[in-house]
């Protein structure tokens, strides 16, 4: 790597004096050539130290059910739904990436969508760990499927959580396509340059045949464009049916038609945190400041803050709604999540969601990199608050106070949680070593088109 | 299962006997365990879309009340209000 570095001074999508050749060798000598040292294995260990622990929980929530969790009426949604709806949130970042801006032909996604990609995969599979396990008796979830039984059994079509079933596999589905697809290219580019036949054949099995020709590249243009008109319609759809399992619920707090498009904006607000903090390390462990400029993170940190904003407004129409219907409950919900005893967490996400990014308003602070991964580091934690505030705080006390009643977590609890944690970094990390993190054909677009000096 | 079934399987024997009559199930007929238990003849039970059933003259009484009925989740259990009298006047001609 003898490119020179793009600084502040020159923004650049690409270091200056890339060509063909030093992009291909570069990113594919991450995948064929790199020893990773200390820190990866570091990782790794840690990663499978908690998947095993996540294992191991769910071994023994299949022998004594879920309520090994501390929730119990009143409080029967907690730690596992706030899990499940945060990660399919950090899904969003990748496919927004990927498909809205292909859609929108902007180039600066070309660095950062292989890797934001890979992180939807992984956050929506880690997500759909959880709405499964938090059924009574998980082993029977295949009845969410509408398949012809003996039982005659057959899923509630009014119940939003059985479309919500569909959304994430339908969402899932498509995400490893995309993912996939978008991969091929650059595996045959590995395939090409492994160093040993064992590696030739590993990559040429994913490779699928590719061969690079005219033929093949219009096919994968066509179907590239296809998935990501796919993938963006989808991700509205299953954020929104995600908001809906909780405004079908007459529980104040939840009832409520701005849930839909304010999860959407919740999940993009959390996807960008998640492509920051991971692209943020990641490139200076893997050294791709070349290719992850500047440029890049700050225009992360641009849509970061207005999706920060439009989740502001989110939780201003939530109040003032509440004020202005002057319903009793909703009133008292909002109030109480001001004050009452979950109040930490309302006011933890205000922190967390909506003062901190204000920073990213100067563009001196979208360039320090260490303030950036700090401030979606905090989005991250603050959108975990905010599920938990908006899923506990309308249920601890609801309608009736006969039913009120506190909800703890237990160690399970928050074992899953590190488990989901662990399992994500796991593959994320086998996802660094074995695959292209970077997508190298876009990159030589990029370096054809002669772009290097834009934004 | 701790939630109360209405005694279903009580319903269905009626249902069955009722189909094989090719009629509806009568008022009265299914007669719910607790109903059938209780001394003061507290609980009632039947089809409140039959205007003439014990249960749905019972909950068109003015003392009729139903749990959270405002949220129009439509409950299938009423309550009839207790009787109180309020006024101490009028206290040694209601015992
Ligand atoms: S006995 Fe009464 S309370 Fe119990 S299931 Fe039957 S109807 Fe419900």
């Amino acid at each position: 790597m003898s490119a020179v570095l793009g600084d502040a001074a020159s923004p650049a999508l690409l270091a200056r004096g890339q060509t063909h050749a030093t992009v291909t060798a570069a990113i594919s000598a991450i995948s064929l050539h790199r020893r990773f040292g200390r820190y990866w294995l570091a990782g790794f260990a840690i990663a499978l130290a908690l998947c095993l622990l996540l294992v191991f929980g769910t071994g023994w929530l299949l022998h004594r059910g879920v309520g090994i969790w501390g929730i119990n009426m009143p409080v029967a949604w907690a730690f596992a739904i706030c899990n499940y709806v945060w990660w399919i949130g950090i899904g969003m970042g990748g496919t927004f990436i990927s498909g809205a801006l292909y859609l929108a032909r902007k180039d600066w996604r070309s660095s950062i969508n292989r890797y934001a990609e890979a992180m939807t995969v992984f956050a929506v599979a880690v997500s759909g760990i959880f709405p499964i396990l938090h059924l009574g008796r998980p082993w029977f979830f295949y009845w969410l499927f509408p398949y012809p039984d003996v039982m005659n059994v057959w899923p509630q079509w009014r119940s939003s959580l059985e479309w919500d079933f569909f959304a994430i596999v339908a969402y899932l589905t498509v995400s490893i396509l995309y993912w996939y697809v978008g991969m091929i290219p650059d595996l045959a580019t590995l395939r090409d340059r492994a160093p040993t036949l064992g590696v030739a054949r590993f990559y040429g099995l994913l490779a699928l045949g590719w061969r690079g020709e005219a033929r093949q590249w219009r096919r994968f243009e066509t179907l590239s464009l296809l998935l990501a008109g796919l993938a963006v319609p989808l991700v509205f759809s299953v954020h929104s049916m995600v908001a809906l399992d909780f405004s079908e619920a007459l529980v104040p707090g939840w009832h409520s038609t701005v849930f839909p498009p304010f999860f959407v904006a919740g999940a993009l607000f959390s996807g960008f945190a998640m492509v920051l903090v991971l692209g943020i390390p990641m490139r200076r462990m893997l050294g791709l400041r070349d290719y992850i400029t500047d440029v890049h993170l700050a225009n992360l940190a641009k849509v970061l803050l207005a999706a920060g904003l439009v989740v502001a407004y989110g939780y201003c129409t939530e109040i003032f709604s509440a004020f202005y219907s002057m319903d009793r409950f909703e009133l008292a919900v909002t109030l109480r999540r001001m004050t009452g005893a979950y109040a930490w967490t309302f006011w933890g996400t205000i922190l967390c969601n909506v003062l901190s990014i204000q920073l990213l308003w100067s563009a001196r602070v979208r360039r320090n990199h260490a303030a950036l991964f700090v401030i979606a580091l905090l989005v991250l934690i603050g959108m975990w608050l905010e599920r938990f505030m908006l899923i506990v705080t309308s249920l601890y006390q609801d309608f009736v106070p006969s039913s009120w009643g506190m909800y703890y977590p237990t160690f399970w609890d928050i074992a899953f949680l590190a488990g989901s944690l662990g399992l994500f970094l796991l593959m994320f990390l086998l996802f660094v070593r074995l695959l292209p993190v970077v997508s190298i054909f876009e990159l030589r677009k990029l370096v054809h088109k002669g772009e290097v000096k834009s934004t | 299962m701790e939630k109360c079934t209405y005694c279903i399987q009580r319903i269905e024997t009626a249902h069955i006997e009722a189909d094989k009559a090719n009629r509806r199930i009568r008022d009265g007929e299914v007669l719910t365990a607790c109903q059938a238990a209780c001394p003061t003849q507290a609980i009632r039970f039947g089809d409140i879309a039959d205007v003439h059933s014990s249960v749905a003259q019972a909950k068109s009484s003015p003392r009729a009340y139903v749990m959270l009925g405002e949220l129009n989740t439509r409950p299938r259990t009423s309550y009839l209000a207790r009787l109180r009298n309020p006024n101490p006047a009028l206290a040694d001609e209601s015992t």
